[in-house]
């Protein structure tokens, strides 16, 4: 009798140990997953977030070029933008955005790989032209 | 005797289980409800990122603020920082959270990388959470040139 009612209880212990392991597994599987999808969903909205600023920065870039009067083909914009990439926080629609002499001559970004232009260094001005290729400053 | 002594225990020690199970059982269902509370709290949260950016979009937007004003169109240039208005009297027409109690929302203190002017709302303490950084055309002493804009975010205290 006594060992059939300790076997009987061992039996519920393991039962009630089973359930609490499993509900517990469950809870951090479960909270896993949402936080999981929660964390993408602003990383994905951060990312969003950068591309617009990108977007935003090319469009800086071309009205500067605008105001200056050396963004000869207002139709090619919108390649521009979709062309224009970042460098070391700061955003490189043209020629004309490269800083440094090495970057310029590089076109480090590649922005007219596959483009009749080119960049070149004007060491006068201390600035990036781009030209056509066939020709030279 | 045997048999009734069983059955007896049978269903004592089947009561005690489902105090016990019950108990467990509520609190896996509580935790699960925690769970999916939390979870539709973050999910319709909007990253600080976000609300911050918003908040800074009209630094550079709205003449209120410091953006340029063409002479001719008489319209703000989005974008566009002023250098004649980047001075804290103009950040309080721009920005200026509560005296009192400003301090538990947005504040920022702004910086042109190439320039020395650095101007901050009026509950900034340099307790950045974070930076933002546009990219904007300065206008002034008859220049227009490219630079970055940084702007510390301090979020709340």
């Amino acid at each position: 009798m006594i060992l059939f009612t300790k076997k009987a209880l061992l039996d519920d212990l393991v039962d009630l140990l089973v359930t609490v392991i499993i509900g517990f597994f469950l809870f951090f599987f479960l909270n896993g997953t949402l936080t999981i999808g929660v964390q993408q969903s602003n990383a994905q909205t951060l990312s969003a977030l950068t591309e617009f600023k990108r977007q935003d920065a090319a469009i800086n870039n071309l009205n500067l070029r605008m105001q200056e009067g050396t963004l000869t083909d207002p139709l090619i914009i919108e390649a521009l933008i979709d062309r224009s990439k970042s460098l070391g926080g700061k955003t490189i629609t043209g020629c004309a955005d490269y800083e440094t002499a090495e970057d310029c001559q590089r076109d480090t970004l590649g922005i007219y790989i596959g483009t009749t232009n080119y960049c070149v260094w004007d060491e006068t001005d201390k600035e990036c032209d781009t030209l056509a290729l066939g020709t030279s400053s | 005797m045997n048999r009734k002594a069983e059955l007896e225990f049978d269903v004592a020690r089947k009561n005690i289980y489902w105090m016990i199970a019950g108990f467990v059982i509520a609190i896996i269902i509580l935790a699960f409800a925690f769970t999916l509370g939390t979870y539709t709290t973050k999910l319709t949260a909007v990253p600080r990122e976000i609300s911050a950016e918003l908040l800074a979009l009209r630094f550079t937007a709205i003449p209120e603020c410091f953006a340029y004003v063409d002479p001719h169109t008489q319209q703000a240039v989005s974008g566009t920082i002023d250098l004649s208005r980047f001075t804290p009297t103009q950040m309080n027409t721009c920005y200026a959270p509560e005296a009192q109690s400003g301090f538990k929302t947005f504040n920022f203190r702004l910086r042109l990388e190439q320039g020395q002017q650095e101007i901050t709302t009026n509950n900034y303490f340099h307790e950045d959470d974070f930076t933002l950084i546009k990219e904007v055309i300065v206008y002034g002493g008859g220049m227009v040139a490219k630079d970055r804009l940084l702007i510390y975010v301090q979020e709340k205290i």
